[in-house]
């Protein structure tokens, strides 16, 4: 069903008469199709498949310095959903700052469609399924501690125009696929767990060929086991890439979204552009150009094409994400960092894909002269309020005078942002660019794809939480 | 030309076949809410969302399809198609009796709108009288959800659900340490007080303004309700029918013996007027009621939807809910609430020469709910002298386990609970006392 107006221009031809409008100083219409297909297993069982279709769009309008923001499911009534738009905006009239607008973007005319290696969308859900299901049977039979294996898929296919009443129509594809497969071991003494993770924007090939990462998640579960439960205290860490890049989005990403800073006088004195924040070879960006992972955002939802940000360069800040708001606030200029999870959310600054450059530390000399340290690989998740930021670490190994000597269970990797980044004593070379099936959360917008490529990074003094002893 | 429309269709000519169980449901979900954030421009917000569902039960398997658009026909071919890869259920479907039908009016009135803008814009300008720099945050919001339900045994109903929520907040940050507040109230008629909830922020701001530096070790902590709310979501993955049913609950032989402290009940309401999940149905249909999961530290009763409700031979409790307006059925509480205890918020202070508050973890949430095991960077801790607060303790990690904590180091349960809306990592709204926790783990980074 979906597909029937993929090649009706008569779309945008449609909005863009809706959106001339000359008594509100900024509006925008925007449209979605959006197909999703998920499927759940546990063990040898397909227990959820589903396939949705939502249809539906928002209206923005800013109007003496008030947003007033609809959204519906449907296509009907595009109208009256313009005029609710305004009437709320007005509505709000009596709280407005001032009364502008925000930083011109030259109209844009553009029709992005996908390009493709492999397309889920031409894969049977049979298919689909059985792939995840021989996974979890390559590692329920890997180890007899491995007690269940659950896997989960989804695919999302957005179909999208965009009109706003400065000139601008773009219609874009987008995709996003991802998912994981988490293996639990349990015995007598408890419970571990270890997964796979994959995710892309162009090509369903990333779900294949995982067998051996799949049998090697089920030995580590199996050997994590009997770990030891991590002693809380400081240590100096080595944080893989995977981690390394949760740490550039938890740590340091979140931090430069300018959402966050605006109209913050005690958080932009320390947040400067000039400030030293690293290494003198710390370099890290946020790009949406990096086609095929699931950070790629060739234009944002406010209609503003994909810039590259350096947010740290040789150690020092230099940039920050932008919507067009926030740009005008700062006076400088759109990043393309808007984005609206669907068509039920208005857009917000957020990453794309946060890459940490690499250094020029070997794997090896990462670990020199570590008396005792946690080696931290792969994450289930973290978290930040802009000061603090927290992650648990999926693996984490002892490092006893140099060497990795033996694994303990629950790292919570923790601590104070701005100190942390300056504790990091080296980057290493072996740059990876880790795709996960995970998502990044704000403002109730969750989980949106994003990517972080990163090579494996050193710490200092970074504090661990853990109840061992 | 560009015409994507709700399929028309009457939910009462849903049709069953004879050899089939099966209900659908409508529903329509309305929000309206105003933000105002320090820096940025106020947003005036109406979403309107429609969703229809049809369960299929056939052969013990469960079909299940969602849509925004389709109409019941394609909807019940594709809940039929589902069957296939269909999870096994023992459940049946609600008769409903007594329901009402629709039409279900909305209650939102479009002149609220400025009474929102004025409770807004006080709650924020109080806010930002706290300091220069302070950065204020404020939402209110009206949302509000009509259902109406049709069953394969001639059930037919409708309800509606509508609550308010007001939310404020904001941080100041003084070099690179972030001093934030947050809190939230919800109330079942009309904006709830901005006032009472400014208060609160205000003197919790005053808390903070001086540090207080403490020493890592075992400290008497009071967890106040978001926290507190942290701790009672292992306890309900543990009283869970599914987890129940699949075996993974260590209290599955535990039911009419001491699970928590005395100090604790936890009970499933849907009769709180200012509840979210407050109503006459759960999201399967079935007749709401109270009921006791924990009765004094005693465990009395799962949460269970229909389907785990026939596994173990009880009957429907009415705990099935959607977690999301499309997402599939889950056993899961009302509104969950912990019975106050007798302690005042001074009394509560002064229980120990020394105590900390803690309001708020980064990370707080246990990797296996099963087990309990939480750690969490503090984002809101103060330390407390002979029940006066000293100031605010800055790069701690606080651990505990949350049945330990609920049962050997329970000392006492306050009696001013408040209302923590449904979150990502929630199964219910919860109303929630702050407790007070002796011996927790606090780990302190010099
Ligand atoms: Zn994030």
């Amino acid at each position: 069903m979906p597909q029937d107006h993929a090649a009706d221009d008569g779309v945008l031809a449609t909005l863009q008469t809706l959106a001339m409008r000359d008594d509100v100083d900024e509006l925008e219409i925007r449209l979605e199709i959006n197909e999703t297909t998920q499927i759940d297993t546990l063990n040898d069982r397909i227990t959820r498949q589903i396939h949705t279709v939502d249809v539906g769009g928002n209206v923005r309008v800013l109007l003496h310095g008030v947003y007033g923001f609809v959204h519906f499911d449907g296509w009907d009534n595009l109208g009256d959903h313009v005029n609710e738009a305004i009437m709320l905006a007005t509505s709000g009239y009596g709280v407005h700052s001032t009364g502008r607008t925000n930083k011109e973007v030259s109209g844009i005319r553009l029709i992005q469609r996908l390009a493709l290696k492999e397309n889920p969308l031409a894969i049977s859900l049979d298919t689909k399924g059985a792939v995840l299901l021989h996974y979890a049977d390559v590692a329920r039979t890997a180890h007899p501690t491995i007690k269940s294996v659950t896997t989960r898929y989804f695919d999302r296919y957005r179909h999208l125009w965009f009109v706003n009443n400065r000139g601008s129509a773009i219609e874009q594809e987008k995709l996003d696929l991802g998912g994981n497969i988490v293996v639990v071991a349990r015995d007598r003494q408890g419970v571990a767990q270890r997964g796979v993770s994959f995710g892309s924007s162009n090509d369903f090939g990333v779900v294949r060929g995982l067998e051996d990462e799949v049998h090697e998640a089920a030995m580590t579960a199996a050997s994590l086991l009997d770990a030891p439960e991590i002693a809380g205290g400081e240590y100096t860490v080595v944080v893989d890439p995977h981690l390394a890049g949760v740490f550039a989005h938890e740590a340091f990403g979140h931090l430069s979204e300018a959402d966050g800073q605006v109209g913050d006088p005690g958080l932009l004195a320390q947040m400067h552009l000039g400030r030293n924040f690293g290494p003198a070879n710390l370099h890290i960006y946020d790009t949406g150009r990096d086609a095929g992972s699931r950070g790629y955002l060739p234009v944002d939802d406010e209609g503003v094409s994909a810039e590259d940000v350096d947010l740290i360069k040789d150690g020092v800040l230099v940039g920050r994400l932008h919507s067009r708001e926030t740009a005008s606030r700062f006076g400088e200029t759109p990043t393309g960092n808007a984005r609206a999870l669907h068509y039920r959310f208005p857009p917000i600054v957020r990453m794309r894909n946060t890459v940490i450059a690499p250094g020029d530390t070997t794997f090896e000399d990462l670990f020199q002269g570590i008396a005792k340290g946690i080696y931290a690989k792969g994450s289930l998740g973290g978290q930040t309020n802009g000061e603090l930021f927290t992650f648990l670490a999926a693996e984490a190994y002892l490092i006893e005078d140099g060497q990795v000597t033996r694994p303990l269970r629950n790292a919570v990797l923790t601590g104070n942002v701005f100190s942390t980044l300056a504790n990091i004593s080296a980057v290493g070379n072996d740059f990876t660019r880790y795709e996960s099936g995970g998502g990044c959360g704000k403002a109730g917008q969750m989980p949106l794809p994003v990517s972080h490529h990163a090579p494996s990074l050193r710490i200092e003094r970074c504090l661990v939480g853990g109840r061992g002893r | 030309m560009i015409g994507y429309r709700r399929t028309e269709g009457l939910i009462g000519e849903v049709r069953w076949a004879p050899d089939e169980m099966g209900d659908a449901s409508e529903s329509h979900r309305q929000t309206w809410s105003l933000t105002m954030q320090g820096g940025q421009a106020p947003m005036v917000r109406h979403g309107s969302e429609y969703m229809r569902s049809v369960r299929v039960m056939k052969n013990g398997r469960l079909g299940m399809a969602t849509s925004r658009l389709d109409g019941w026909d394609d909807l019940q071919r594709e809940a039929r198609d589902a069957l296939r890869h269909g999870v096994e259920v023992a459940m049946d479907v609600s008769d409903i009796l007594g329901g009402r039908t629709m039409p279900i009016v909305s209650r939102w009135d479009p002149d609220w709108l400025s009474s929102i803008d004025a409770t807004v814009r006080a709650v924020y300008e109080g806010l930002k009288g706290l300091s220069p720099d302070f950065r204020p945050v404020v939402t209110v919001t009206y949302h509000e959800d009509t259902v109406e339900m049709v069953t394969s045994r001639n059930g037919r109903t409708a309800w509606m659900r509508g609550y308010w929520e007001l939310t404020a907040g904001g941080r100041q940050v003084d070099g690179t340490d972030f001093h934030g507040v947050s809190g939230a109230r919800l109330s079942g008629h009309g904006i709830p007080d901005g006032q009472k909830l400014l208060d609160e922020l205000q003197a919790r701001f005053h808390w903070g303004r001086s540090h207080y530096v403490i020493q890592s070790g075992r400290y008497p902590v009071v967890f106040l309700p978001p926290v507190a709310m942290g701790l009672l979501n292992p306890v309900l993955a543990r009283l869970s029918g599914p987890a129940l049913v699949a075996g993974n609950s260590p209290w599955e032989d535990q039911q009419g013996l001491p699970v928590l402290s005395t100090a604790i009940s936890v009970v499933s309401d849907a009769t709180l007027p200012e509840g979210p999940r407050s109503g006459p149905f759960d999201d399967e249909g079935t007749p709401t009621a109270t009921h006791t999961l924990i009765d004094k530290g005693v465990l009395k009763h799962f949460i269970l939807d229909r389907d785990a409700s026939r596994r173990l031979g009880h009957e429907p409790k009415g705990m099935g809910y959607r977690g999301t307006l499309n997402g599939p059925i889950q056993a899961a509480p009302a509104n969950v609430t912990v019975t106050p205890g007798p302690s005042t918020w001074s009394e509560l202070l002064r229980r120990f020469p020394g105590v900390l508050i803690l309001n708020g973890w980064i990370g707080g949430r246990p990797t296996n709910p099963m087990r309990g095991d939480i750690a969490g960077n503090a984002s809101d801790l103060y330390w407390v002298e002979k029940g006066e607060v000293m100031g605010r303790v800055k790069n701690a990690v606080v651990s505990v386990n949350a049945f330990d904590a609920l049962r050997e180091q329970l000392i006492d349960v306050g009696n001013d609970p408040q209302w923590i809306a449904q979150g990502m990592m929630q199964i219910a709204p919860g109303k929630v006392p702050p407790v007070l926790i002796d011996q927790v783990d606090v780990a302190v980074k010099q």
